[in-house]
């Protein structure tokens, strides 16, 4: 029998209670605000207000890929994904269960999926900050300061980018985002970095998992959950290839 | 060429070798292979589905595929059934679905071969234009190949003659009133054999490409050719190849494949990319051939690319410049094999039609260098002629003319256009301007109102009626040109405007004019200029060549100059206008975010600005205005000209 697939795709298990998936996206530099129809027209407007004609392409690339994938979970059109802010801006899907979180950093970007609300992520490429030991001043929590001094000089920016990643998917698993004030939760320095404190409205720091994620060289990237179990499955997103939920 | 297939199914019933294999690359650890007597299984299985649908012989059917393995199966599943193959690329613009409903009015009983995904998107596309009817119509003729579950049920076969026609090559690109060429299996077969013979193709080669189905290179170049020499042959998705340029290489090295090919932006493109360091493994001494076509060919790239591809053994004989076009098939002339690249200097301002181009021996500032192309292949007939249709000397400037049996018979439904292209000895106008120079074809420039960008082939005339949906524009006061950019070896977009007023208030023409392009055709502009008058021959057509002329020769530069300070000051007004806070505040967020211009009154949260640097700019105010500002203060005062006044109040400066 001649079987007619015209191509593999990747097959994903549907997420269950505790999982996350990590999905690798590139973004395209080229991409015009015509690519996705699926886009909302807040998100067009939000796009067409920015400047730089390489971020609206990122922008269009994001936001038209992130619908494409989620739509896979949803089994929804990828354009009848309504999107909501929480109080502190954090977006949600209406109607739905499933919780999702995004970063990206140059045309490396990450979309975290998982059935927990409080999920958060963020990546960040290394690159020179010609102010670093005031960011760590006013960034890093005392412990934090007073685990830096150890730090070796030619580590520092790594273990830097590592810790940003860190504070950063947590501010924004919590909801809060920058506001909940990011010296106010504090990893170990050293990998894997364990949330050591938070404000107390955040539960106990114990109860939060922290993963470093491996997606490439010269970058960092960090996944908060509030689960005591938190295993995530890296996989890359084709978007000529959409995955399959099995 | 007595043993030659006369037809293209002819070719694919011969291939009975089931070691022999198209290989479609999905990714970098992704691939599935289909033998050729497979691929003629599927194709029969499918165009049993087309028939069920309705088409029959002589029907067309629209291949709106972006994937390459449907594109390929439906291809052959029109040829066997004797359906005419009109490709048109998936695309991203609205450019693109225009052509898909433009061509489907203009033919005689299409069908249409796409995915749910593409036909949504015809959909959406449909409803915003207003094109609803014509969308039934093309949604009630359409197969949806995401749809179809089995090819079970194999079709019978027609009986398919040399004269028959096999695909419609639309012009890629075109938004206005598309032109089709028309290619019998007799032309494709005819500029096949040529092709083969003059490359001397055997069973020890394999083809290896990145082209996309709907280019004359993708798919004749680098899908027939390895098919009618029964030979493997490996492709991979154009845009994958965007995305990772290195992979083309790296996969080119683990296939060991022989030939490969890319229009000059494609050899840019790798470059700019490549990391030697990180390529160990790589292996490039199988390639034999590495064709470069389709666009106008810069010698100091293909030395480039040598150069950084010499240590992965890559031969400099490798890099083979060709000729052709798609009223051609394909290809017309081919250089002779195992050469080195072969290029003249002349001077720039000797290149004017009917005269001799002056050669000189040392490259200077009026020079410009062009690259010899070779001499018409087996099949085909070429000739530079003056403006009567008579061939001229060696060195002088005229017209490229072809004829022979590869060569289309006309444009599909266009008696006018065909009357005018071609002439009554036969002699086809490519539109090209070149010269013979030791007997070799070099291309100096164009005659028709085409632009090239990236390998994509725009028509003007289209173009420039994007444009008239500005304010202001108005019909025939506006001209698109496509520019050489000598040192950044690519073509360039310039817009030209009618306008008679005061500079200042031509800038924001100039960014209407950026955004309507951008967003209807996907291109970027690289400048728009005013110009006090249109000019044009007797007869009233636009003479877009002495406005390309005139821009190349710095006639603008001083405008360009202006245009660029203008749009510097109408950001930087704002600074000299604002406190002195103000502009600290500004010089920290540039510094920070360095690649926007950023104004007194931009909310900083709506620019894409990440937290990390948020958490920059909010370190180096603190440092200049040490425990005043919180970072959450931001949220308060998300624009500078607030987060300034509220600095202001806090230190009663």
């Amino acid at each position: 029998m001649v079987s007619f697939v015209p191509q593999i795709a990747q097959q994903i298990p549907r997420l269950k209670a505790a999982d996350v998936h990590v999905w690798k996206l590139s973004l395209q530099a080229e991409a015009a605000l015509n690519k996705y129809s699926s886009l909302s027209d807040d998100e067009e407007r939000k796009i067409v207000c920015l400047k730089n004609q390489r971020h609206r392409a990122y922008a269009v690339s994001m936001r038209g890929q992130l619908r494409e994938l989620l739509s896979c979970y949803l089994d929804l059109p990828a354009g009848d994904i309504r999107f909501q802010q929480a109080a502190y801006g954090k977006p949600y899907i209406v109607d739905s269960a499933l919780s999702f979180n995004i970063s990206h950093s140059g045309s490396s970007a990450l979309v975290a999926v998982a059935l927990k609300k409080e999920l958060g992520v963020d990546i960040e490429k290394w690159r020179h900050l010609d102010n670093l030991e005031g960011m760590v001043n006013r960034n890093f929590s005392i412990a934090e300061q007073a685990e830096w001094l150890d730090v070796a000089d030619d580590e520092r920016m790594s273990t830097f980018f590592n810790i940003w990643t860190c504070k950063e998917a947590f501010i924004k698993a919590t909801g809060r985002g920058l506001g909940l004030g990011v010296s106010r939760c504090g990893f170990s320095l050293s990998q894997p970095n364990k949330l050591l404190e938070c404000p107390s409205e955040y539960g106990e720091a114990s109860r939060w998992s922290c993963v470093p994620l491996e997606v490439g060289q010269q970058v960092s990237a960090s996944l908060m959950m509030k689960s005591s179990r938190c295993e995530p499955v890296i996989y890359t997103f084709d978007p000529e290839n959409l995955p399959q939920i099995i | 060429m007595n043993n030659f297939p006369k037809t293209l199914v002819e070719a694919l019933d011969k291939n009975q070798d089931r070691s022999k294999t198209i290989t479609y690359i999905s990714s970098k650890d992704l691939e599935r292979e289909v033998s050729y007597p497979d691929l003629k299984l599927r194709a029969l299985g499918l165009l049993n589905h087309f028939q069920q649908k309705g088409a029959k012989e002589g029907d067309e059917l629209i291949i709106h595929l972006a994937e390459n393995e449907q594109f390929i199966d439906t291809f052959w599943a029109c040829q066997y059934g004797g359906i005419v193959a009109v490709p048109l690329a998936i695309g991203t613009s609205d450019g693109h679905r225009q052509k898909v409903f433009n061509v489907f009015e203009k033919l005689e009983n299409p069908y249409i071969a796409t995915t749910r995904k593409a036909l949504q998107r015809l959909k959406v596309y449909a409803e915003e234009q207003g094109k609803e009817s014509i969308f039934e119509q093309i949604n009630h003729k359409a197969v949806i190949l995401d749809r179809i579950e089995t090819i079970d049920v194999l079709a019978e076969p027609a009986d398919i003659k040399p004269e028959q026609t096999a695909f419609i090559q639309f012009s890629s690109g075109s938004t206005g009133d598309p032109k089709g060429v028309v290619l019998t299996h007799k032309n494709l077969v005819t500029n096949l054999f040529g092709i083969i013979e003059c490359s001397a193709f055997d069973e020890r080669d394999s083809f290896f490409s990145w082209m996309p189905l709907t280019h004359d290179l993708g798919i004749i170049g680098f899908h027939l050719t390895p098919l009618f020499v029964n030979i493997n042959q490996y492709m991979m998705p154009t845009d994958l190849f965007v995305r990772r340029p290195a992979l083309w290489l790296e996969k080119s090295s683990e296939k060991k494949a022989t030939t490969l090919s890319s229009p000059n932006f494609g050899y840019k493109h790798v470059l700019k990319r490549f990391k030697p360091e990180n390529q160990d493994g790589l292996d490039l001494s199988h390639v034999r051939l590495l064709f470069n076509g389709a666009e106008p060919i810069s010698a100091e790239l293909c030395r480039e690319f040598n150069a950084v591809m010499k240590p992965f053994g890559l031969a400099e004989t490798a890099m083979f410049t060709v000729y052709g076009l798609a009223e051609a098939c394909l290809v017309v002339t081919f250089p002779a094999l195992a050469q080195p690249l072969s290029t003249l200097h002349v001077l720039r301002s000797s290149l004017v039609e009917g005269l001799p181009a002056k050669v000189v021996t040392e490259a200077s500032g009026q020079s410009i260098e062009l690259v010899r192309l070779g001499t018409a292949i087996t099949g085909t007939q070429m000739i530079i002629a003056d403006s009567a249709g008579e061939a001229v000397a060696e060195n002088v400037i005229g017209r490229v003319l072809i004829k022979g049996e590869n060569v289309t018979k006309g444009y599909y439904q266009a008696p006018e256009l065909n009357e005018k292209l071609i002439n009554d000895d036969g002699w086809l106008d490519t539109g090209d301007q070149g010269l013979l120079n030791e007997g070799q074809l070099v291309i100096t420039g164009r005659t028709k109102d085409l632009i090239i960008v990236n390998g994509q082939n725009y028509y003007a005339p289209d173009l420039e009626s994007v444009c008239e949906h500005v304010d202001g524009i108005e019909l025939g006061k506006v001209v698109v040109c496509g520019v050489r950019n000598a040192e950044e070896a690519l073509d360039e977009l310039v817009v030209f405007v009618l306008y008679r007023g005061e500079l200042e208030d031509f800038y924001q023409t100039t960014i209407e004019v950026r955004r309507q392009l951008n967003e209807k055709s996907g291109l970027d502009v690289a400048h728009v200029l005013p110009i006090k008058k249109v000019p044009k021959t007797t007869s009233g057509k636009v003479q877009r060549f002495a406005l390309a002329e005139q821009f190349v020769e710095g006639e603008f530069s001083e405008i360009i100059a202006a245009l660029t300070e203008l749009s510097e000051t109408q950001s930087t007004e704002f600074i000299a206008a604002g406190s002195s806070i103000e502009r600290i505040l500004l010089d920290i967020c540039h510094s920070v975010v360095a690649d926007q211009k950023i104004t007194l009154k931009d909310n900083i949260f709506e620019m894409g600005t990440s937290s990390l640097k948020l958490a920059q700019i909010h370190e180096k105010i603190d440092e200049t205005y040490p425990d005043i500002v919180e970072l959450t203060d931001f949220f308060d005062y998300p624009t500078i000209e607030e987060l300034a006044g509220f600095i202001a109040q806090k230190t009663d400066l």
